[in-house]
Formats: structure tokens, sequence, C-alpha cells
């Protein structure tokens, strides 16, 4: 053996001390973050970096050291992913979600969140229609558990109890309780919407439907007591937000099912990465949604008997939303 | 030799690999994550979550006594959280990694190779909602959930969390029907230090004018490719070798390339044949041979196209049982060039020329 050195012997011994000097900055970097290196090793790092990768292209060429060449693939990757994943600040994250994706995403589905309110609506009014001709209908509906007592043979005064809460006294700590168990159940409930819609569109379709025919029944049960009013004025306040956002939920699962189904110009893989990451950006925003309509249902409604008040917090509530969801972020997203 | 010893020191997993493209136009490699390594760091964070949950449900019963209203918020609230948020909230802190995923060595990244964004993650975490969570609550609780739940009702959700769970061994990439949503694949990330080159010592030797004890030629060198000159380089950088596993090994190869000389002590027979090995090999990659392993044919001036039909890593997953196969000579057509290879293992010195083009000269500070 005659030979010195190696070709990628030689080659490695020039380049090792970059190699490291980048490890260790990109090391840094995944532990403290960006903000930990000082300007220099700021600016040396896209540097060290296209070294590195310059490195790996002719390592794969000329050597067969494994170790080296894992090593190289390793860094190489990891500081890619430092050079080209912008962090912002977490504060950045949250303005930009809610004065944009979340508002722009949910009008970038609006048809298949039309769609689940058409589905909520449709359930709704068929429960109605018939709990109406027929009180006795009211069991197919609403399953005893869910009703709580409020079935065809309650009368008006126990209904009304419930509405007006006139019954026992509740303390204010329960409340809290209450809803914080309102806004884990309902998020829930709103969450399995979005992730059913990834695989069988039927069943947020029965969901839905389901949800509209509760309502339904409940509607007709009060209107033959008499008590349509006080029953939209328990319901309204949080009902406004919880139900659409248990329809936004449904419209982003109707929207990844039917991206499935119809791919339309994209790849059918491609056309389901789109609508699952917007969607994925309206469930999130739901469940801000579940808490504020859980904040209402726990607290307000159950201290607050004024009508004209519940009306007026279910009004402010569903203008509310329209303004959002309608003019909220249009503009050009901030550089 | 036994078989143990051979299989002990064979490869790892490799899986299917992808390339994402960067913009300097190199392509990164990655190794697709095994459905095992999956499944294992899915069992850490589950396990993790349990013992999160335990611990916390021993905490609010103790709080219950003093405030038994705040004990149950908390509750639902940390059930709601853990059962939404684990994954999703360590994936976006740690990019793409949870602590199974840590400690098994895996990442996920964005299939295009874009940053990981994080309604990504979302929306890869929230359909184990329908993956994992809903089906397991039926399976276990359903009485509760649903009154008279049939028994085929839960044959149903045991088949339908079967369907999710080995949905990844479906597909190539080993996605998950989250992954397939938000477009992220799971890869292997572990951390690889930089050892020491076994080629370096002998320079000194040769500067001192010794003559290398073990000498090689070029139709031995031709005896293995690639892939055994890296399971060669795995044995000597193992740290605590025993010595009659180099003793085997040597022997083995002696065999196998028809040595005859000097072969002890095994450590520096083996050194020095993995330092001929890989100057040979090497300088034939130069040439643009690059051979797989064993058993694909040398070339000895034969057009290229003849032996690149089969890519690298197909060829390396068949592998031959050594035993049972006669030593692979050149065929007749070949004939051996010995004398001017042998004393020239690293090839014709040309400078490998880079890929890649020079570097603007001002970085993208405005990305980092």
């Amino acid at each position: 053996m005659s030979e010195i050195a190696l070709k990628s012997t030689q080659f490695r011994q020039e380049r090792e001390k970059r190699w490291r000097e980048l490890e260790r900055l990109v090391t840094q970097v995944e532990k403290r973050g960006i903000r930990s290196l000082t300007a220099d090793e700021l600016h040396d790092l896209p540097v060290l970096y296209r070294g590195v990768i310059s490195s790996l292209s002719v390592a794969r060429s000329i050597s067969l050291d494994r170790n080296v060449l894992e090593y190289l693939e390793g860094l190489a990757v990891r500081s890619y992913f430092v050079v080209y994943s912008p962090r912002r600040r977490p504060g950045e994250v949250v303005i930009e979600y809610l004065t944009h994706s979340f508002p722009q995403a949910v009008r970038d589905l609006k048809v298949w969140v039309a769609l689940s309110m058409a589905v909520t609506v449709v359930g709704f009014l068929a429960a109605y229609g018939m709990t109406l001709s027929n009180l006795d209908n009211y069991d197919l509906f609403v399953s005893p558990d869910y009703s709580a007592g409020r079935n065809p043979s309650s009368t008006r005064e126990e209904l009304r109890a419930v509405l007006m809460n006139e019954g026992e006294k509740v303390e204010s700590q329960s409340l809290g309780v209450f809803a914080t168990f309102l806004f884990t159940h309902n998020a829930q409930i709103g969450l399995l919407c979005y992730a059913l819609g990834a695989v069988p569109l039927l069943l947020v379709g029965l969901l839905l439907i389901q949800n509209g025919l509760i309502l339904g029944a409940f509607a007709a049960l009060h209107e033959q007591k008499g008590l349509s009013v006080e029953l939209w004025s328990w319901l309204l306040p949080h009902g406004v937000t919880e139900l659409l956002a248990v329809m936004l939920c449904g419209g982003a699962g109707f929207a990844v099912g039917m991206a499935a189904i119809f791919p339309g110009r994209r790849t059918r893989l491609e056309s389901m990465v789109v609508a699952g990451r917007r969607a994925g950006v309206i469930a999130i925003g739901c469940v801000g949604m579940f808490f504020i309509a859980a904040l209402i249902e726990g607290f307000f409604r159950q201290l607050v008997n004024d009508l004209t008040i519940r009306y007026s917090v279910a009004l402010i509530t569903g203008l509310f939303w329209i303004y959002y969801f309608g003019w909220v972020g249009r503009k050009a997203r901030p550089a | 030799m036994s078989d143990s010893t051979k299989v002990r020191y064979l490869e790892g997993h490799k899986g299917p690999t992808v390339e994402i493209p960067t913009p300097e136009g190199v392509p990164l490699r990655f190794t697709v994550a095994s459905g095992g390594d999956r499944a294992g760091a899915f069992l850490l964070d589950a396990f993790l979550i349990i013992m999160a949950v335990i611990v916390c449900g021993i905490v609010i019963t103790a709080l219950m006594v003093i405030d038994s209203a705040t004990a149950s918020s908390l509750a639902f609230v940390l059930i709601f959280g853990f059962r939404n948020f684990y994954f999703s909230g360590l994936e976006i802190l740690w990019r793409g990694r949870t602590v199974g995923k840590r400690m098994i060595g895996l990442q996920v990244i964005d299939r295009s190779g874009k940053p990981l964004r994080v309604e990504a993650i979302f929306a890869r975490n929230l359909t184990r909602e329908i993956e994992v969570f809903l089906p397991l609550t039926i399976l276990l609780a359903g009485d509760e959930l649903i009154p008279n739940l049939p028994p085929w009702g839960r044959l149903i959700s045991l088949l339908w969390v079967m369907g999710f769970i080995f949905f990844p061994l479906f597909n190539k990439q080993r996605l998950r029907v989250g992954d397939l949503v938000a477009g992220t694949m799971v890869v292997q990330a572990p951390r690889r230090t930089l050892l020491p080159d076994l080629v370096e010592e002998p320079a000194e030797e040769v500067a001192s004018g010794e003559m290398a004890r073990f000498a090689f030629t070029r139709e031995q060198l031709d005896s293995y490719g690639i892939y055994e000159l890296q399971v060669l380089e795995k044995i000597l950088r193992e740290p605590k070798t025993p010595a009659e596993t180099l003793l085997a090994v040597s022997e083995r190869i002696a065999k196998k390339i028809g040595y005859t000389g000097e072969m002890y002590p095994s450590l520096e027979f083996l050194s020095e044949f993995y330092r001929a090995q890989r100057a040979y090999l090497e300088g034939r990659m130069l040439m643009g041979d690059k051979r797989a392993d064993k058993s694909v044919a040398p070339q000895a001036g034969k057009p290229r196209a003849l032996q690149t039909k089969l890519s690298g890593k197909e060829r390396s997953r068949a592998k031959p049982s050594a035993s049972a196969e006669p030593l692979q000579w050149r065929t007749p057509e070949d004939p051996p060039q010995a004398a001017s290879q042998a004393g020239d293992p690293a090839g014709p010195r040309v400078p490998p020329v880079p890929v890649v083009p020079p570097a603007p000269p001002t970085p993208p500070a405005d990305e980092v």
C-alpha cells in the first residue's frame, strides 16, 4: 500500500472542522432557539450549511465510509430544517391565526359549511314537524338520558323551571364544573365531526342530522306547551356559537371527504392534503368557539333569566360571527 | 462460522427512502420509519399519557377533599387536553417529535419538504380521534355510551381499530390516515456522531517506510462489494467485538477471497483488509463502477449500462446466504488485470467535481 491516504479520508480531513462547527450551531439552535446565536454565528450558519450540503453531494459519490455518509445525511437534514424553517413567535402565530387563517379557511369551505347547515336544518324541520303533529314521536328523536326528564308528559311548569332556572338554586361554583364539562364534551363532538369526515361522509351527515333532529323535537315539545320564546332564549345565547362551531366542523369534515371523492384537477392525495390542512385550521378554531359557548352556557344562561338580555346576547354573538367570518382577514396576509 | 454471528452485524431495518429536493440542488434522503418503530413510539407516548393521567388523578383526588368543584373542572380540562393536544403540542414544540418519537429516533416531516406547519400537525393528530380514541371507548365502555350495545357493535369497532392500525402497512410511505390528510410522513431521524476514520492510522507506517504486512491482489478485492465493506466497517466500529468473532470473520474472508498469507492479529488483518477494500472500491466508484454487493459481477472495462440495472438498495435487500453460495469468480470474458491495478487501488487521480454551484454571496438571512 503506497497510498498515503484515501481520497475520501483526505476529503474528510479537510472539511471535518466545518462540519463540527455547523453541528454545534445546529444543536444550539435546536436547544435554545435561533436567538441564542451571536451575529457572527448567524452569519456563518447558511454558509456552513451550504458547505455541508456540498460535502454530502461529494461524499455520496466518492466515499464508502458509512459512518461519514450517515453523519452528513443527518447533519444536512437537521441544518436544512434550521435554515429553512422560519420560526415565528407564538404571539404572532396566534394573532395571524385569529385575524387571518381561521376566518379565511372558513370562507374557503363555505360551500361545505352551508351543506352541513342545510343537513342540520333538514333534521330540525323533520323532527319539528313530526313531533308537533304527534307528541309521541318525541321519544323517537330524544333519548331519555339526554332529555333529563323533559318529555311530553312534563307539565308546562316543569319545563319552564328548567329553562328559567327556577328549580333548586344553583351555586355559582358548581357552574364552573358545568361549564368545563360542557366545553370538553361539546368540543369533543365537534372534533369528532371533523375527524369523521376524513373517512365516511355518511357519518358526518348522520351526526349533523341527529343534532338537528334532537333540536327539532325539543322545539316542537316546547311549542306545544307554549314555551317557544323561553326555549329559544335558553338555547340561543350559547347555541349561536355552539351550533355554528358544530356546523363548521361538519363542513370541514365534508370538505375532506369530498376532496377525496372528487379531487378535481389535483391528484386525490394532493386534494386531500389541501382540504385536510384547511379543515385542521377550522377544527382548532372551533375548539375556541366551543370554549366561548361553554362559558355562556355554563355561567350566563344559569344566572341570567331576563328574556331581553338573553336574546340580545344571542343577537350580539350572531352578528359578531357574521362579521368575523364575513370580513375579518380579507386583506392580504401581512408579509 | 455460525449464522447467528452473521445476523448480529447485519444492518438494521432499512425501509424505502424518499428524496426531498433542496434549493441547493442536492436532494436530502429520508428513510421511511418502519411500522414497528411507529408502533413503538406510539406505545411509549400512550404509556406516558396513561401515567400522566394516573398522576393527575391522584392529585385531583387529593384536591377533591379541599375543593371538589375546581378539582372536577380540572379533571375535565386535563383529560380533554391530553386527548387532543398531547401529540400536537409536542410536535409543534419539538419540530415534529414527541417523547416516544424522540426515544425511537423518528420525526414528522412535510411530504414536500416544506417547513412543518401547525395546521398540518393538528390535521394529522386530530384524526387520532377516530383512529384510536373513539373505537377504543366503544370497545371498553360501550355499555355506558350506547345502552344495549350488541356484541357485533364491539366487533365492528374492533375491526375499525384494526383497519386504521394496519393502514400504514398497505402503503409504501407508511402513512397513517392522519398523515395522508395532513400531507406529512414519519421518517427516521437518529442522532449520528462522527466517529474516527478507520483508515487514518496506516499513514504513519507508510511514512516510516515500513511495508504493509498484508497485501491483497485485485482479484481478491474483487470478491466483495459495497454492502460487505460496510458490514465489515460496522464490525470494526463495534467497540467490544469479541476476539473469536474477529477471528471467525477474518477466516471467513480469507476463505472467500482465497487469501493464504499472514492474518494475525485478526484486528490488524481486518483493518488492513478494510482499508484496501475501501480504497479499491472507492477507486472503482470514481470510474463509474458502483458495485452494490458481492452478488453483482465485478466490472472490468464493460459498458456501465450493463451493471446498473438493479439499484443498490434492491441488491442489498436480497442477501444470499453465504454458506450455500459458491465462491464467485470472474466470468471468462472478464480477463483479470491485476498487474495494472493492484498497486493503484485508488484509481486514476481525478479530483472529485462538486455538484453544487458556488454559493451566492448573500446568505438568506431573512429566512433564518
